[in-house]
């Protein structure tokens, strides 16, 4: 196997919350090396850091010590507008809840990140009509979320996160909210990203089957790795367990 | 109920913002109450600092009062409004926070008195601030007032009327309460379920929509009917006054009825056209203003609502000033009649206050001399000054004056136009004893026509007479014609009339007249009139000056709607952040969106403003006056005349709105995206 460049690499990545007197430790020391076209899963208790992590890895929040870079960029040097186009051209969000901004329809939501970036929307009609189509949403381009069901607002999401074409999608809980079969439509929306784009995906989710479609699972426990686990080549079922085999013996 | 109140403060205080803004709110009314009162004082001390003057100058305050409780009463407005504002923002604001309430089991009751109590609270506080803020800036008002208008119209420091303070402080409290009570009743009626749900962008309900037309019908009958048969030619007092009211409530409500869905239709048309300019912010700019109708029109009306006031505020000045007063003057000054005294008006006013009565009075060696001075060419008629309230054209301090008939007729179409009777049917009337010729203001209010007698109070008693006619007067005064005028006074004459014959040259006629009476001073009527013009646009902008204040009412009023609009929608915001807008773009969306409201609000402001004065004029006319006007050219110019601060209205409506929209902005856009975002 022909070893893959690296996009994402985090070195000793720390974040504390400060509230009042009480400083909580998020992240403690996290090391982690995504390479370009993986599909990494990030399991997890509640509270153990996961959102955190994204949200740093996503430009969305500082981190307290510690670097991060993607590509060539260092994450954790930049100012406040390079870190958001950065954010707008190479990263693209799911999110578990409220993606999509409510006056806008289905396909103006999946071009929004076009037209922050100044661009006419309509010269990307076509492509944003393959995106809707990729998510299986093509008859709903002209909906407004609140005529979608949760699961369509969330593949709309996943279009909108995947129209700037960017090198990383992070997505935190995409199917947390969703039924068995709504989500695996999101999986599989992301799946095929990564395979036929060499897009790289970081999910986090507490789903064992959400997670068997990644090439790699992280655990993660009080802000830190406690297990890397790969899963390239294998079949979904065999995943599966041994993810479920990882889980057990973790206590989560 | 020691848990309750511990809830109540810990409300306002969580809420601090907001709760300083509904605190300034309500202090601000109850300060300009009582800023506007001590103006008022002042000028009135002002003017009756001299106790022997202050009968005449009693006609002086009647022009202030009605003015000045207009003033005050339109900031009261503003006032109640930008509370009752506060308070429904901050309900709606707290839906869900009460719908968790109410889920815990808090009874509807419960809810009441908590919101109630806040109510209280901040009326309380609100007041007490008012009190002093509006001592400090009344004082600050009449010191700026004596800088500009000092030498025209003397003030004089002085506290405000403890009735003006009672009411200010009874009105502030009432107020909070009253506003709150609306929103605390919706608070009460929300279902806990519905309570706990994100409010949503409701559609433009129909009814809005079936209200607006109604409006516009409304709207375009008002109109029409004006210009087809407009009520100011038939309309006599007392029936002008209520009907002007009613035609400008007509118009209003017509205005809020249309302004909502104005307020939707900019946005709906405007999305396409932002959308072409600025695909990501145009539209959501665009769409923000379609929903939250309330939110929205609130802001808009109150825009339009100060924008309104001062524009109609300066038609009507100019209406009354120019068309009306002024008007009257108008045969004084073609016929070149001009006044001869020892006071000097062109002088302004300062200067008469600071003589002594009798100073001011003609002596009978003076009269002799000026009517010798002027023989053959100019006729002479000798005015006594009377303030009676019956007479009195503007509230019962106006003064009149006393002639006789020779002297009236002599002075004739110059001074007095009839409208009811003529000087030959007058004549005999005004010959065999006491007579008055009256305007019809003055007519309606003493329930007199031309025959009919009325008694006439007067400062050396009362005096039986007859009504000789009914018509229009220079300044609106009420002549009282009498062989013996200084009967009705205890002075002497306090000013001549000159009418010169024809051909005349009335220079050299004053000129002579100073120079055989040196005490007397001459003045033409235009010079009299332009000093009155002078008078008048310092008026309007003193009172402009003061409804700045209600601008600024609005300003905070708008800088609440706008706090609410970003807190309702910090995860859309965070939402757009985190998709890569950059705090520019986010501030371009709450800018523009402000912006937008701005002159949606300004424009129809001063639409409703101009149309304001347009109903005024048309509707009021001149009879009040007994003048005949040609009323739509007088609506136009007026409006016209009313334009340059309606455009003033329209550019700062906007700015004002993206002021307040700044406060709001930086406070979001500071926090990370991340924490609102993972907020919920
Ligand atoms: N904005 C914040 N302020 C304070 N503490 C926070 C904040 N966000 C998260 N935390 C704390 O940081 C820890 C990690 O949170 P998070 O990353 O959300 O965990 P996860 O997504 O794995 O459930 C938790 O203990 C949480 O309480
Ligand atoms: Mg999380």
């Amino acid at each position: 196997m022909t070893p893959m460049p690296t996009l994402l690499r985090t070195h000793e990545l720390c974040k504390q919350y400060r509230l009042g007197e009480v400083t909580v430790d998020a992240l403690r020391g996290v090391n982690l090396v995504v390479m370009r076209g993986q599909f990494v899963a990030i399991m997890g208790p509640s509270g153990s850091g996961k959102s955190t992590l994204m949200h740093l890895l996503g430009g969305l929040d500082f981190a307290t010590s510690g670097e991060i870079t993607l590509g060539e960029h260092t994450l954790t040097s930049l100012n406040d507008d390079a870190l958001t186009l950065l954010r707008r051209r190479q990263i693209g969000f799911v999110f578990q809840f409220f993606n999509l901004l409510p006056t806008l329809t289905a396909a103006e939501n999946v071009a929004l990140p076009l037209m922050l970036d100044g661009r006419d929307p309509d010269a990307y009609r076509a492509w944003i009509d393959d995106l809707l189509a990729l998510v299986g949403l093509a008859d709903r381009r002209d909906h407004r979320p609140h005529q979608l069901s949760g699961g369509e607002q969330q593949r709309a999401a996943v279009a909108r996160a995947l129209v700037m074409e960017p090198q990383l999608v992070l997505a935190d809980e995409p199917t947390g909210n969703l039924d068995r079969a709504s989500g695996e439509g999101i999986l599989r929306a992301l799946r095929r990203a990564c395979d036929e784009k060499q897009q790289t995906i970081v999910m986090v989710t507490h789903d064992r089957h959400a997670a068997a479609f990644a090439d790699r699972v992280i655990f993660f426990q009080d802000g830190r790795i406690m297990r890397d686990l790969d899963l390239s080549g294998q079949a979904q079922k065999r995943s599966t367990q041994e993810i479920t085999a990882v889980t057990t013996e973790l206590g989560f | 109920m020691k848990s309750l109140n511990a809830l109540v403060w810990r409300s306002l205080i969580a809420t601090r913002t907001r709760t300083l803004l509904t605190l300034f709110a309500v202090a601000l009314g109850a300060a300009t109450t009582i800023a506007v009162s001590m103006v008022g004082q002042s000028i009135r001390r002002g003017l009756f600092k001299n106790q022997e003057v202050a009968t005449i100058m009693g006609g002086m305050v009647s022009y202030f009062d009605p003015m000045l409780s207009f003033v005050g009463l339109m900031i009261m407005l503003a006032a109640a409004f930008l509370v009752y504002n506060a308070f429904a923002m901050s309900v709606t604001h707290r839906r869900q926070q009460i719908g968790a309430l109410r889920t815990l089991g808090t009874t509807r009751a419960q809810i009441w008195r908590l919101l109630l109590s806040e109510a209280l609270v901040i009326g309380l506080i609100g007041a007490g601030v008012g009190l002093f803020g509006g001592l400090f800036l009344g004082k600050v008002m009449v010191i700026g007032m004596q800088a500009v208008l000092g030498g025209m119209i003397p003030l004089e420091e002085a506290p405000p009327l403890t009735s003006d303070v009672f009411l200010a402080l009874v009105m502030s409290l009432s107020l909070a309460l009253v506003a709150m009570l609306f929103p605390a009743r919706l608070a009460m009626r929300l279902s806990p379920l519905a309570a706990l749900k994100a409010p949503e962008s409701a559609p433009m309900e129909k009814q809005t929509v079936r209200r607006a037309k109604f409006g516009l019908a409304l709207a375009i009958l008002l109109l029409g009917g004006l210009v087809v048969a407009p009520p100011g030619v038939w309309v006599k007092p007392p029936l002008d006054f209520p009907l002007t009211i009613a035609a400008l409530g007509l118009w209003l409500g017509a205005f809020v009825l249309l302004l909502p869905v104005l307020a939707g239709m900019v946005g709906r048309r405007g999305r396409r056209l932002f959308a072409r300019h600025s695909p990501g912010i145009g539209r959501l700019v665009s769409d923000n203003i379609q929903r939250g109708q309330r939110r929205v029109t609130l802001t808009v009306f109150t825009l339009a609502l100060a924008v309104l006031v001062i524009t109609g505020l300066t038609g009507f000045i100019g209406f009354v000033m120019n068309d009306l007063m002024l008007t009257t003057w108008a045969g004084m000054a073609e016929q070149q009649v001009f006044y001869a005294g020892r006071i000097d008006v062109s002088q302004g006013w300062t200067v008469i206050l600071n003589q002594k009565l009798e100073t001011m009075m003609m002596n009978d060696a003076e009269v002799d001399s000026l009517s010798r001075a002027v023989e053959g060419k100019a006729t002479v008629t000798l005015m006594y000054f009377v303030i009676s309230p019956e007479l009195s054209f503007l509230g019962d301090g106006y003064f009149s004056v006393a002639s006789t008939p020779e002297a009236l007729m002599k002075l004739g179409s110059a001074f007095y136009t009839f409208s009811e009777g003529d000087w030959e049917s007058a004549r005999p009337l005004m010959e065999q004893g006491c007579a008055v010729l009256i305007t019809p203001l003055v007519a309606a209010r003493n329930g007199v026509t031309v025959g009919d007698p009325l008694e006439v109070h007067h400062q050396a008693g009362r005096t039986l007479c007859i009504v000789a006619g009914i018509g229009s007067s220079a300044a609106g005064i009420s002549a009282i014609s009498t062989p013996h005028p200084q009967a009705f006074t205890n002075t002497g004459p306090l000013m001549a009339f000159i009418r010169p014959i024809l051909g005349a040259d009335v220079d050299a006629l004053q000129a002579k007249i100073r120079a055989a009476v040196p005490n007397l001073r001459t003045n033409s009527f235009s010079v009299y009139m332009d000093a009155f013009a002078d008078v008048a646009s310092m008026l309007t902008a003193g009172f402009d000056g003061m409804l700045l204040l209600a601008l600024l009412a609005a300003g905070m009023s708008v800088v609440n709607t706008m706090m609410m609009s970003v807190v309702e929608r910090q995860h859309e915001l965070a939402l757009l952040r985190a998709v890569g807008a950059t705090r520019s773009q986010v501030s371009a969306v709450i800018a523009g969106e402000a912006a937008l409201m701005g002159l949606i609000g300004g424009l129809a402001g001063a639409i409703a403003g101009l149309g304001c004065t347009v109903v005024f004029v048309v509707t009021y006319g001149g009879s009040s006056f007994g003048l005949q006007l040609a009323l739509w050219p007088a609506a136009l110019h007026n409006a016209k005349a009313a334009l340059g601060v309606a455009l003033f209205g329209v550019i700062a409506a906007p700015l004002i709105a993206v002021g307040a929209a700044w406060l709001p902005a930086r406070h979001i856009l500071r926090e990370n995206p991340i924490e609102t975002l993972a907020g919920q």
